[in-house]
């Protein structure tokens, strides 16, 4: 080694000032290391306590809200229930909600909300439409109190947490005095006139809305009312024709008809399907006649006797009135002219009289009892009109002797139409051994017996003509 | 020397020399350069006194309490500046965290309304 082993030797001065400044280079560091060291202490207890804050902020902010919700529902005029979405057990009621039901606030929280519901299913329903919509509102659904009592509320949902559950706020309404005034009014237009006239509520239904179709009309009327009703005092007056209506009225319902108006004692039906629902119901009508007159008599009153006309055609059916004051009707010359064929059943003596459009358009003709009338020319037409009379409601012996003499009663005016009136005259006359309380048969035979004695005009039809209403 | 906005005001005022923090700090790390400026400026200047009035300073996150301790700690090495913090007992997260600058800076007096 030829390096000396010590090239500069410093001054002591030097070495202490070096020293010196190492000393304070590891002070500072030492300084700087637990200034961190505080630095990370206090910015994580900074955060701790910030967050403690922010914490019990949130929280208290959460049971504010709740507390507000709470104070909201209980001062709100309707009835507010929180179920549990899963389970449908009530968490919350306010005060309205209970009495509703016909229980205290305490009692029904607690309980299954299908317990009030009539149609338990019915809640499933609602919660899949609020799953679909995020909200229900307005389903009117019946309800069923505690008692058994049922009712109908208007029900809004939306979804609420509460209590961190998934629940449903639920406002319920008592809409039973609504309901029924909504009844009242149906008693008023009947449900299937608005359901004719596509409308869902009675405030759809505006002045001139009408529907036009073939469709077939039935007029009834009361005999005689004018004359059985001047031995009644007024009060008898409404109670007799209200317990005939009650009971004549039904048939057309039950047979898909309603009825456009009551005149006085007498019946505007419409049938807007098959012309058979008009016929089954004039039937059904004639056969509930005879048993109230059964009745009648075991009570020592008189019977009563109706006519019915029907015919099929274009009608129109509306809303007819003012503004303030409206009502169903329906018009069209096929209308009139059906009021003029009820009208006729006096004439001919008979109960149930049917237009050849009517005839035309059965599904199965066969199924009823139905023989020619007449052809007519009736007041305000010019053409003929051929009419029939279907005798199903009559009395089975009168029906029975009807059916037997049908072929030559029908022989017998073909032959006069054919102006054959002696082979006519002759016909009737044996129809009438059979029968004579045919009305129909006498009728035919004084016509065809006026005609063999006065002769017949050039341009004869055999068409009867019709000269009052 | 200021910053105003919305959120929160830093004022330095050299005559009355104090340092004003009010508002909402909810800023990240790096945006508090703008801060820590002022705050620079107001310890150089090497007052004799020095008053740091946090009274409407609402809320301060860590990055925010992590730029005022290095105030206090720049300070500290200064050595030139009696510091008095102003604070307010309103705010819940003050009374702990402000007592800690006193560990940075022993001399530093706190002082709550």
């Amino acid at each position: 080694m030829d390096q000396p082993t010590l090239e500069v030797v410093e001054s002591t001065d030097e070495l202490q000032a070096e020293i010196a400044t190492l000393r304070q280079q590891v002070e500072d560091l030492e300084q700087e290391k637990v200034d961190l060291e505080t630095l990370l202490e206090m910015t994580t207890e900074h955060s701790d306590s910030v967050e403690e804050e922010l914490y019990g902020k949130a929280e208290e902010a959460i049971k504010e809200s709740e507390r507000r919700l709470r104070m909201i529902i209980q001062a709100t005029p309707v009835a507010v229930v929180i179920t549990d979405i899963n389970t449908g057990a009530i968490v919350f009621a306010n005060a309205i909600a209970g009495p509703l039901v016909g229980l205290s606030t305490d009692d029904l929280v607690g309980r299954k909300v299908t317990d009030f519901y009539l149609n338990p299913s019915e809640r499933a329903r609602l919660v899949e439409l609020l799953n679909k919509h995020d909200q229900v509102d307005h389903y009117e659904v019946e309800f069923v109190r505690d008692d058994g009592s049922q009712f109908w509320i208007d029900i809004s949902m939306r979804y609420l947490e509460f209590n961190e559950k998934p629940s449903i706020l639920a406002a319920w309404n008592d809409i039973s005095h609504l309901k029924e005034l909504q009844q009242a009014a149906l008693r008023f237009v009947p449900r299937e006139f608005m359901s004719f006239m596509e409308k869902d509520t009675l405030v759809d239904i505006h002045l001139g809305d009408h529907i036009s179709d073939e469709m077939t009309v039935m007029f009834t009327d009361l005999r005689s009312f004018t004359t059985i009703s001047e031995d009644m005092t007024p009060q008898q007056n409404f109670n007799f024709i209200n317990a005939y209506l009650g009971r004549v009225s039904p048939v057309v319902q039950k047979n898909g008809g309603f009825i456009v108006k009551y005149m006085g004692d007498g019946i505007m039906a419409l049938f807007p399907g098959d012309a058979d629902d008009g016929v089954q119901a004039g039937i059904e009508k004639l056969n509930q006649v005879k048993n109230y007159n059964a009745e009648r008599i075991k009570v020592g009153r008189f019977p009563i006797g109706v006519g019915i006309g029907v015919n099929t055609g274009q009608m129109m059916v509306g809303v007819v009135g003012d503004a303030e004051r409206m009502e169903a009707d329906s018009f069209s010359p096929e209308v009139t002219l059906t009021s003029r064929v009820e009208g006729l059943t006096k004439h001919y003596g008979v109960s149930f009289i049917i237009t050849a459009a009517t005839k035309q358009r059965l599904v199965d003709p066969t199924r009823y009892k139905i023989r020619f009338l007449d052809k007519v020319q009736v007041k305000g037409k010019t053409n003929a009109l051929e009419l029939y009379e279907v005798y199903d409601a009559d009395l089975p012996q009168v029906r029975l002797l009807k059916e037997e003499t049908q072929e030559q009663y029908e022989q017998a005016m073909v032959h006069y139409y054919a102006k054959e009136f002696e082979k006519a005259q002759e016909i009737l006359f044996r129809v009438l051994l059979k029968n004579p309380k045919d009305k129909v048969a006498w009728h035919h035979l004084t016509i065809t017996t006026q005609c063999l004695e006065n002769g017949i005009e050039e341009n004869w039809t055999g068409v009867t003509v019709m000269t009052s209403k | 020397m200021e910053i105003v906005n919305d959120d929160y005001t830093v004022q330095y005022n050299s005559e009355t020399k104090t340092v004003i923090c009010s508002g909402t700090f909810r800023l990240t790390g790096s945006e508090y350069a703008a801060i820590t400026e002022i705050l620079n400026t107001a310890a150089d200047a090497k007052p004799d006194v020095l008053t740091l009035d946090l009274t409407g300073l609402k809320f301060l996150n860590s990055s925010g309490i992590n730029t005022l301790s290095k105030f206090i700690i720049r300070l500290r090495k200064h050595q030139a500046s009696q510091v008095n913090v102003k604070g307010n007992s309103e705010f819940a997260w003050q009374k702990k965290s402000l007592a800690n600058f006193q560990k940075l800076l022993p001399g530093l007096t706190l002082d709550f309304d």
